[in-house]
């Protein structure tokens, strides 16, 4: 009864066992993350692990939707876990801080998708990296400004790396970027279009495979490119 | 020759490189991202990639935030 509605969409009729059984990593609960999470475990993957260092700040209430004014000063990842296990109490969700080198390992251990919705370069660059190393399929999405960016990476995939390579192949090295402005309803329109590539992603939708998707979240407009394998990569091998 | 620049039409010189187009932009490459003809141009390539007419440039600044 609780996936009447999802499965009434013939791609996802009988779907929930499927999603049900398949574990989601994620980095950054803020405002992709938060609603991204929820909108996944409210689609039934309940198997759920998250990371942020953070804690909830009155900066972040415009735009972080799972959090509330009490909320304040609490770690985000402690409140988000709250909400999915109110959402649906089968839910197993994993808790870490910020993820490093020491600690990737537990945190995708067993993950059939990491997702990045972190909020900054040099975290983005290494979860990708550390992504590649296991060959963990990865999704990115970043937010700034009017602009979203949102692509999956295969990375279990052999012949995906061959022909559309890595993060590192798309983004070149990435400088620590500023913190842009940013409207609540821009983060959410990207923390949805995560959610909702998550789940084709693990229901098997190739449709998206090999592009990255370019939001200009003013206009509503949406521009598909085709990733391209860089042959001299010095992470995916060239 | 004639070239778009995202959508908006542009004359450039023949036998420009992407390379020299982004720095005429006054663009930095670290942190830009470009499409032609809507495929990713691997920045590493971007030197040796000649610009053709009528080819469609999509450039824009990479986002990071969450």
């Amino acid at each position: 009864m609780r996936y009447a509605r999802q499965e009434l969409l013939p791609d996802f009729k009988g779907s929930s066992g499927l999603l049900a059984s398949k574990k989601v990593a994620v980095v950054g609960v803020g405002g992709l993350g938060g609603l991204c999470t929820y909108l996944l475990a409210g689609a039934g993957v309940i198997k759920l692990t998250i990371a942020d260092g953070d804690c909830v700040s009155l900066s972040n209430l415009h735009r972080q939707v799972l959090y509330r004014m009490h909320d304040i000063g609490h770690k985000k990842t402690e409140i988000c876990k709250k909400a999915i296990l109110e959402l649906d109490d089968r839910a197993e969700v994993g808790v870490f801080p910020e993820i490093n080198s020491g600690n990737f390992e537990e945190f995708a251990a067993g993950a059939d998708l990491v997702l990045d919705l972190s909020d900054n370069s040099a975290t983005r660059m290494f979860i990708s990296k550390a992504c590649f190393a296991r060959r963990i399929n990865y999704i990115h999405a970043a937010v700034g400004g009017y602009r979203g960016i949102l692509s999956a990476f295969w990375y279990a995939d052999p012949e995906f790396i061959e022909k559309f390579g890595c993060y590192r192949c798309f983004a070149g090295l990435l400088p620590d970027l500023k913190p842009a402005g940013i409207l609540g309803p821009a983060a959410s329109m990207m923390a949805s279009a995560a959610a909702m590539l998550a789940l084709q992603v693990l229901n098997g939708n190739t449709d998206l495979k090999g592009y990255v998707q370019l939001f200009d979240l003013k206009n509503n407009t949406v521009k598909k490119l085709g990733l391209t394998k860089d042959r001299s990569c010095p992470v995916c091998g060239g | 020759m004639k070239i778009f620049f995202n959508g908006e039409e542009l004359e450039v010189d023949n036998g420009l490189s992407l390379a020299q187009f982004i720095k005429d932009r006054g663009l930095t490459p670290d942190g830009t991202a470009c499409a032609v003809d809507e495929n990713i141009i691997p920045k590493a390539t971007w030197s040796d990639f000649k610009l053709e007419e009528n080819m469609h440039l999509d450039v824009f600044t990479l986002v990071a935030g969450g």
